[in-house]
């Protein structure tokens, strides 16, 4: 770890401002402090924004919810608006961590989560998110946790965040100081050239709240496919979000974890079943379609089963939300 | 060198500290105030061994830096001991062989206390299941990491404590 | 096979014929003469560990103490042609192989040459500028802070000339080597290929277990404070007495010059029983700071800078004729090592465990250039079992008999290999005990016949067998006048419950009760002691401890000749340690009242672990029957284990309580070895990919079962206590256990641990 001067702030005007000099945010650490001390991160300046005014969970005119950017991870899955309203939420972040590190982790801090790639936390491997340009050692490595959606020759890495998977079913909005919201599917960036670039943020800007639309009715789930029963990150998850009406689904959302670099929402699949009843050939094809543009190496494919389980998931899931 | 001074609270005790603005909460308390009861593990929140309680809830102490403890209680192993729920547990943990190496244990006993004190507070967990079933203590303790495994040891400790 | 491994042979089988003419073990009255022995007692030391109050290693604070940081090399073969070394603040020294002290080379423990110091490797790291494996320490930091040392660490680069490395199996020969963990490499007994020819079912399959590395919760750590010559070192160390050797060796010292203490361990499970190059770096670089250091490692540290088991491969063919008995047997293993030849025998287990008159084994290794590889929990016969049970599982499905059925078939009379007999071997009894618990009988003849809902449901079993071991410990016994008694010895707690479970013995021997006994561990200066590992220090130091009782009452004879004591003039075989004294034919006194009547404040005496001609001529090991239900998703492939029976033969079990939770550990370890344990190394660099518990897998809470253990709890007659090892045995078969469920679950044979849900899709 760099030395760095720590710098408390006190309202979220002077810790922009800060960080336009060059700091970077410290909230809950459960990311930040762990890459420093590898020597991933490297921040001259820590601004640590605990203390700023964004630390709750407000009802929002219309029927939504904002959630402030430091709630607590066990708070967001404690409360009890987000249980009855968006309970898919609170699953998918109880399926992450553990309740240590969700007693400590942020909102805002599970959406810049970087990713756990083996060769990135490696600073002597190729890795064009640490070193742009310098190429990706997990193409012929060791990837199988890694992307099949959306990857480049740069990079295949994951997002490991499943709360993410929830909010991007929940079709979240990113409130973000001094500029527009973005919807949360927008948030994160594929790799492409920039694996380096990962979400839409300039640097120094600040994350202050999610914003969760008014709850449909409807049903939804969190699946997590992981090496062990608990505190894993997931090989595949799968967020889905139905609303059925006299038998035909009116809206349905589908997520995906564990398998790009950013929450992946299956827009096709949900065209493909929205107005049906859901009935299982209809299902599995638009699982199908969900992963018709997985991509795995011709050779050195350890992730190439992604595939075949992201395709089994989505099928229990929305098989479990149609009724 | 980017020092930092705090004021702590540890155990009910206050500690007037300047430290490197490096330094975790969890070597404040080993290398800085000699209280070695918590453990590093791993050093990146994957194991649990360094877990404490931070204004009544637990963290992994090595994620947290020193500089972010600035007027917050920190209550240690080694403070536990002086609560009843904290007493009861360690006793249970030796009634229950709930230990063998003993250097994941004080973690796991502050984890156990705080997760009974989470379980009341009615934050839930993923297996969502009706009471403290076996199922819910072990998703509730998943986070602390045990090699020698004395989880059924562990596991019969809290029981015998949430009873 | 090469010379070496003839001449083991030779030397091997010359052994044998002269070991029938040794005499039994003696047997011991404590074998069935039981107080605190046999007890559940509380461990005596949970209570310090459960509050904190125990210090480990990296917890010693000494004034003036600096820190140090290893930097690793990022290549695996080649030379050093400059560090760099840019400059940090706080930063005392930083050690290279230009300004390293001269450190002696000292054989590799493993390879159990010459001596046995604890040293990992013999290789001569930072006197050398050549780089054997990718992490060989480069340089080492040494700061003011922890905070100042990782920072400068993080600075240093090297500059490599990089040769070829061989890292994988295919870059390698695979030869003969001289041993399989102290067994021959090869044995062939009859004919086996005819034998398979002519077998009414036949199995033939290859099975592989990975790298995996013992990821102990507490890290390797050294404290090193040099006082002029002499040297004291802190040492997360399985082996102090090891260690003490082998730095006396390398900075050429006196070996009463050397002390290592190790009292408490956070869990080793034979990581560290050798010394890894860390720890005399750390040596190294006190006497270069001239400050007492303190070196942690990283947990990627742990995984780049100590061993792991090494991979294996099995061949096994077995073939049965048709009342289920075995005509063939052959297992050729196949591991990587390194120039420190040291094979993972996975061959072990088929040697011991089934009677069969066609027998072909054998054990090969590849030379590569990566880290030593390193005693592992079950060395060989964890792996080993993998293969060997899950083939035998195979085989009863071909033959359409229940696996438990053939197993008991199967069961032999006499060592299969040797012909000797055993010491004890209750096998029988520990699967009619398992069986029962479990309710074995009840299982569904065929696979995939259970369901609920998503779960398909499977019941597996296997054995588990682990070579027993008496070793060499001395103690050192202080009965004070209070009628205290203090056992020291240079063994230390690892987690066994060794402290608790000799306090047990001291206070049966002695005929106290277990208040009176303090046990004090971990000093290198108290005797002469090696075990490092092997599941020896039960016995081994229950030997020791008898033999000073022994010594103790020839002293306290001396004391009471003049007294008028009832005991005047009795002969040591006249008298016995019993009910809080020395007791004769005309009665006896309490050990206070001998004391306080020759007026002497104490007497302390000294006691050595009798040879151990028993397991020398007839075969000591423990065995073991394990029960397991797994439940597997159908469509996901996650494999969950949601029931165990565990029965144990490990002779008299000297404290059930500790023992049920050894044997747990045991299989929990299994439970990780069987579907989530993998360290993974890229073999185009020699990187360890998942070096962190985040991504090395170890199961937690939610992976494990409430686990029943029984034991068969008869003596071996021939062993301290009537007792046997078992710290090791426990992990022995659980992988084929759960292998074997899976399959009955799916009706899908998994060959390649762990077994991963991509497996099982």
């Amino acid at each position: 770890m760099n030395p760095f001067s720590y710098v408390p702030a006190t309202d979220t005007s002077s810790a922009v401002a800060l960080a336009a000099g060059g700091a970077k945010y410290l909230a809950g650490g459960t990311n930040l402090v762990d890459l420093m001390r590898q020597g991933i991160e490297t921040p001259r300046e820590l601004v640590d924004i605990t203390r700023l005014p964004l630390a709750d969970i407000e009802e929002q005119p219309g029927g939504g919810l904002r959630i402030g950017a430091l709630v607590r991870n066990t708070r967001v899955a404690t409360d009890e608006r987000i249980r009855d309203r968006y309970p898919v939420l609170a699953q998918a972040i109880l399926n992450g961590a553990s309740p240590q590190l969700r007693n400590r982790a942020t909102v805002g801090g599970n959406l810049m989560q970087r990713t756990r790639c083996g060769y990135f936390y490696d600073r002597h491997s190729a890795c064009g998110k640490r070193d742009p340009g310098a190429g990706c050692a997990a193409l012929d490595g060791f990837n199988r946790t890694h992307a099949i959606l959306g990857t480049s020759e740069s990079c295949v890495s994951v997002h490991p965040s499943d709360m993410c998977v929830a909010l991007a079913a929940l079709d979240a909005v990113v409130n973000i100081a001094g500029r527009d919201p973005v919807p949360l599917v927008d948030f994160h960036r594929l790799p492409g050239d920039t694996p380096h670039v990962e979400t839409m943020l300039a640097p120094g800007e600040l994350v202050t709240s999610i914003d969760l639309p008014p709850a449909q009715p409807g049903r939804s789930v969190y699946l997590k496919v992981r090496d062990r029963a608990s505190y894993a990150f997931a090989l595949v998850s799968v967020a889905a979000v139905v609303r059925m009406e006299a038998g035909r689904a009116t809206r349905v959302r589908i997520a995906l974890g564990g398998v790009a670099a950013k929450p992946w929402r299956a827009y096709e699949a949900e065209e493909l079943l929205t107005g049906t009843s859901l009935d299982d050939e209809l299902i599995h094809q638009a699982a199908g379609q969900a992963l018709a543009g997985s991509r795995q190496r011709a050779h050195n494919a350890h992730n190439a089963f992604k595939a075949e389980l992201a395709r089994r998931l989505i099928r229990r899931a929305l098989q479990g939300v149609r009724s | 060198m980017s020092s930092i001074q705090l004021r702590l609270s540890v155990n009910g005790r206050e500690h007037e500290l300047e430290l490197d603005s490096r330094v975790s909460l969890l070597d404040c308390l080993r290398e800085h105030l000699g209280l070695t009861g918590t453990k590093k593990g791993c050093d990146q929140g994957a194991c649990g061994a360094c877990t404490v309680l931070l204004d009544g809830e637990r963290v992994n102490s090595c994620l947290v830096l020193a500089a972010q403890c600035a007027d917050a209680e920190v209550t240690t192993i080694e403070g536990l001991a002086s609560s009843e729920a904290g007493r009861a547990m360690q006793k249970a943990f030796v009634r229950n062989d709930g230990l063998q190496c003993g250097y994941c244990t004080p973690g796991q006993v502050c984890s156990a206390v705080a997760m009974l004190a989470e379980y009341e507070a009615e934050v839930p967990s993923a297996v969502g299941e009706a009471g403290l079933t076996d199922a819910e203590i072990r998703e509730r303790l998943a986070g602390n990491l045990c090699r020698c495994g004395a989880y059924n040891g562990i596991l019969a400790a809290v029981r015998e404590v949430a009873r | 096979m090469n010379l070496a491994a003839r001449g083991f042979t030779l030397a091997g089988k010359a052994l044998t014929r002269l070991a029938r003419l040794l005499p039994d073990g003696r047997p011991d009255p404590l074998a069935h003469r039981r107080a605190e022995l046999g007890r559940p007692t509380d461990r005596l030391d949970g209570r310090a560990k459960a509050t904190g109050a125990v210090r480990y290693t990296a917890e010693r604070q000494l004034p003036g103490l600096a820190y140090a940081v290893v930097v690793g090399s990022t290549i695996a073969r080649g030379r050093v042609t400059a560090v760099h070394v840019p400059p940090a603040p706080g930063v005392l020294l930083v050690m290279t192989h230009e300004n390293a002290p001269a450190m002696k080379r000292t054989p590799a423990y493993a390879t159990m040459k010459g001596p046995l110091g604890a040293a990992a490797m013999s290789l001569p790291v930072l006197n050398t500028d050549e780089i054997f494996w990718y992490g060989q320490p480069i340089a080492v930091v040494v700061a003011e802070s922890l905070e100042q040392a990782r920072y400068a660490a993080s600075l240093i680069h090297a500059d490599y000339e990089p040769w070829p490395a061989r890292l994988s199996m295919a870059d390698g020969k695979p030869y003969t080597p001289a041993h399989a963990v102290l067994e021959e490499p090869v044995t062939r007994r009859g004919d086996v290929r005819t034998a398979l020819g002519a077998a009414t079912a036949t199995v033939e399959a290859e099975y592989t277990t990975p790298l995996e590395h013992h990821n102990a919760m507490e890290p390797h750590a050294t404290v090193a404070h040099w006082e002029g010559d002499r040297l004291t070192v802190h040492d997360t160390a399985q082996y102090p007495y090891g260690v003490k050797e082998m730095l006396a060796k390398k900075f050429s010292l006196a070996e009463e010059n050397v002390r290592v203490l190790a009292p408490f361990i956070g869990g080793g499970f034979g990581g560290k029983t050798p010394a890894w190059p860390h720890v005399w770096l750390t040596v190294a670089a006190a006497k270069l700071s001239g400050r007492p250091v303190k070196l942690v490692l990283s947990r990627a540290d742990v995984f780049a800078m100590t061993g792991g088991r090494a991979p294996t491969s099995s061949r096994v063919a077995l073939g049965a004729d048709a009342t289920g008995r075995l005509t063939a047997l052959e297992h050729h293993a196949l591991a990587p090592c390194t120039t420190d030849e040291f094979a993972e025998a996975a061959v072990a287990a088929s040697r011991h465990l089934y009677t069969c008159p066609n027998v072909h084994v054998a054990q090969q290794v590849v030379r590569l250039d990566r880290i030593q590889n390193a005693f592992f929990r079950g060395p060989g016969v964890a792996p080993g079992s993998f293969a060997l049970e899950s083939a035998m599982d195979e085989l009863a499905w071909r033959l359409g008999l229940d696996p438990l059925e053939l197993r008991l078939r199967n069961e032999p009379e006499r060592d299969p290999m040797s012909g000797i007999r055993f010491t004890s071997r209750h096998l029988r009894e520990a699967y009619a005990l398992g069986a029962e618990a479990f309710g074995w009988s009840r299982r569904p003849p065929a696979p995939r016949a259970t369901r609920d809902g998503r779960w398909l449901i499977g019941h597996g079993m296997a054995a588990a067998i682990n070579p027993d071991a008496v070793l060499i410990a001395g103690v050192q016994l202080r009965l004070a006048a209070d009628g205290t008694v203090t056992i020291r010895s240079s063994t230390n707690e690892l987690g066994a419950g060794t402290s608790t479970a000799q306090s047990q013995a001291t206070a049966d021997r002695l005929g106290l009760p277990l208040d009176r006994i303090r046990f004090e561990q971990g000093d290198s200066d108290v005797a002469r002691t090696r075990i490092p590992g092997a599941s020896a220090a039960t016995t081994t130091l229950a030997s020791a401890i008898w033999s000073a009782r022994d010594n103790l009452v020839r002293e306290l004879l001396k004391l009471v000749r003049d007294t008028g004591s009832p005991l005047a003039g009795r002969s040591f075989e006249e008298v016995d340690t019993r009910a809080g004294g020395l007791f004769g034919p005309s009665g006896g006194q309490s050990y206070e009242r001998i004391l306080a009547r020759a007026g002497v404040e104490a007497v302390e005496v000294t006691g050595k672990s009798a040879l151990p001609y028993q397991t020398v001529k007839r075969g000591t090991y423990s065995y073991g029957a394990h029960f397991c239900e797994v439940r597997v998703d159908e469509e996901t492939g996650e494999a969950r284990v949601t029931r165990w029976v565990g029965a144990f033969d490990g002779g008299r079990i000297v404290n059930p309580k500790q023992a049920t939770s050894q044997m747990r550990g045991g299989i929990i370890m299994g439970i990780g070895m069987a579907l989530t344990e993998e360290t993974l190394l890229d073999e185009r660099t020699g990187l360890i990919v998942n070096r962190s518990l985040a991504d090395y897998h170890l199961p937690t809470h939610a992976d494990v079962p409430a686990i029943d253990i029984h034991f068969v709890d008869q003596p071996d007659p021939q062993t301290p206590l009537g007792a046997k090892g078992i710290g090791e045995l426990g992990i022995v078969g659980v992988a084929a256990a759960i292998a074997n469920a899976v399959y009955h679950a799916t009706g899908e044979r998994v060959r390649s641990l762990p077994i991963t849900p991509d497996k099982l899709m």
